[in-house]
């Protein structure tokens, strides 16, 4: 009873002692803080909670990534949309000359009824004024369209008359300050096509063809060297490839079409008049390439036919004929990376007459045919247009350009150079032309170019197909400054 | 007379040696961009029209070609390169002609 009493005992005291120990332990663990901090570090511990679960929801998670992406994806959707609605990219160019012209000629006195000698004129200070409106667009892969709307006018022109043909609406100066149609095409790379094949139609890039485009500190402009068709002109042309079967860079093979005049009633204009004049047609074939070895340089071997041309597109009363024109012309841009560009250009023509029409001349009403006063025989023109252009390394002055050209034609010159960019036609002259310039570029927008040109005619009407050219001693001379911006 | 010539021509050689290195940056782009971007080439065909010239400006600046070009192409020649870019870039004067399909 005394052994249990004292187990009794004992169990009771270590109870007692470990009771006693967790006690204390228990009350050592205690911390007594204010209700209101101790509620504080609770919210604090839960907002700690939810930003790393936030966080590493986010690094596992992509979707935060995806909305981002969705984003720009939204954003880029509506700058194409916008891109796709503008269709097209508009440029414009504007450009302000002076010209001081001199002549110096033969003038039909009405009182002696004769030609005098050497009549002198000058035409000093005769500003114009160019506006160009350029478009285009890229509407599919295959699909390109390039237009251009222009007006040239002399400064205070208040005279309505002036000079225009089909050829030359947006180039010749005058008192009009209608906007004129000057290009609008459509280049169609044609899919599928047993052979590369591209559709060209509309009213075409045809004017200030190469080389024209040193003289003009710019990039070439039409398909046509400058020399043989220089006109503002409707056609279709057919273009083959021919790189991947020739290994010439740039190479193809062009059959063009085209009109010179389209006979037209006044009154119901889909119809034709009852002269019996016919159309003048043109149908014309090109070679061109870039010259092998040579970067940045271009071949063009042409030939051009005009069918039934007429005395005068202004007011025709007979067709008069067929010419034909051939051409090679070469050029080469920075040659060996020296800043030298250069060309030449070679022409030839060759006439068909057909009959004479009656042509009015001081004299009075007097017959002439095509490069004839017959109308009967053949006649052979020949031109050759060569120049130099060097680009300066002075890059503090933007690199500024010089370059030199001369022209000469002979007797029976004839080519389609209406829309020149020069108002006197120059590369149309029986005679010789010296042209020498300097352009100084401001920026990549602005330029201006300083130029002086003279001209020594050693045959009349150059640029005319009809009558035969007589002998001729005339100068014109021009000295011009112009500003040019383009953007 | 002779010493003139002599001169005139000297004067010129030393002009057109000038030009030539101030003007290597379309042949420059030639050779060492379309070696790659080219119809057969490691990467897509490309042409400077492709981007505007301001564009192509923040384009390199930006280290965006996906290729690191500086153990190919030196940083002078970098910016012929970019010079040549900018020139023919989609914002300035394109040559305009009937197509030519290739």
């Amino acid at each position: 009873m005394k052994a249990y009493g004292r187990t009794l005992t004992l169990t009771i005291v270590l109870m007692a002692v470990f009771w006693g120990f967790s006690t204390a332990t228990y009350a050592q663990r205690m911390v007594t803080i204010p209700e209101d901090a101790y509620k504080a570090i609770l919210e604090r511990l839960d907002t700690l909670q939810k930003r790393v679960d936030k966080l590493e929801r986010e690094r596992t998670d992509t979707s935060s990534l995806k909305k981002d992406i969705d984003d720009i994806y939204d954003t880029l959707d509506k700058v194409e949309t916008k891109t796709i609605k503008d269709k097209l990219n508009i440029g414009a160019e504007v450009r302000t000359r002076v010209d001081n012209f001199y002549y110096r000629g033969t003038y039909f006195n009405p009182f002696t009824g004769r030609y005098d000698k050497y009549i002198k004129d000058h035409k000093d200070n005769h500003w114009t004024s160019r506006f160009r409106l350029n478009l285009d667009a890229k509407i599919t892969r295959e699909l390109m369209f390039h237009g251009r709307l222009s007006v040239t006018k002399n400064w205070a022109d208040n005279d309505p008359e002036n000079f225009y043909t089909d050829f030359n609406r947006g180039h010749a100066a005058g008192g009009n300050t209608n906007v004129q149609f000057e290009r609008a095409y459509i280049d169609w790379i044609v899919p599928n096509s047993p052979v590369p094949l591209a559709i060209t139609f509309g009213r075409h890039p045809s004017t200030e063809g190469p080389p024209v485009e040193f003289k003009e500190n710019r990039q070439r402009q039409s398909t046509y060297p400058a020399l043989l068709f220089d006109g503002e002109a409707d056609g279709i042309v057919a273009t083959i490839g021919l790189e991947r079967y020739t290994g010439l860079k740039n190479s193809g093979l062009r059959f063009a079409y085209g009109k010179g005049f389209q006979d037209d009633d006044d009154y119901e204009n889909y119809l034709d008049t009852r002269s019996g004049l016919d159309d003048t047609n043109f149908m014309a074939l090109f070679f061109e390439s870039e010259i092998p070895t040579l970067p940045r340089s271009l071949m063009v071997l042409s030939y051009i036919r005009a069918f039934d041309m007429v005395d005068n597109p202004l007011g025709p009363n007979k067709n008069v004929g067929d010419m034909d024109l051939y051409g090679i012309h070469l050029q080469a841009k920075d040659i060996e990376g020296t800043g030298l560009d250069a060309f030449l250009s070679w022409g030839l023509n060759y006439s068909h007459p057909g009959g004479t029409t009656m042509f009015n001349t001081p004299m009075g009403p007097a017959p002439v045919g095509l490069l004839t006063n017959d109308g009967k025989d053949n006649k052979t023109g020949w031109a050759i247009y060569a120049g130099l252009r060097y680009t300066m390394p002075l890059q503090m002055l933007n690199n500024p350009k010089i370059g030199f050209e001369y022209n000469h034609g002979s007797q029976y010159w004839f080519t389609f150079t209406q829309s020149s960019i020069e108002f006197y036609n120059k590369l149309a002259t029986r005679g010789d032309v010296y042209d020498i310039y300097y352009i100084q570029p401001f920026n990549r927008y602005l330029f201006a170019r300083i130029g002086y040109t003279y001209i020594d005619y050693d045959y009349s009407n150059s640029g005319m197909h009809l009558g035969k050219p007589m002998d001729q001693d005339d100068i014109l001379t021009d000295f011009y400054i112009l500003l040019d911006c383009r953007f | 007379m002779k010493r003139s010539f002599k001169r005139i021509l000297l004067a010129l050689a030393m002009v057109l040696w000038a030009n030539q290195v101030m003007a290597g940056g379309a042949d420059l782009f030639l050779e060492k961009c379309m070696g790659c971007h080219s119809r057969k080439g490691e990467a897509a065909p490309i042409s400077p029209a492709d981007k505007s010239s301001s564009v192509w400006e923040k384009y390199f600046k930006r280290h965006r070609h996906p290729v690191d070009l500086s153990g190919m192409i030196s940083e002078n020649e970098m910016k012929l390169i970019l010079q040549t870019l900018k020139d023919h870039a989609a914002d300035s004067d394109q040559p305009t002609a009937a197509i030519i399909p290739k």
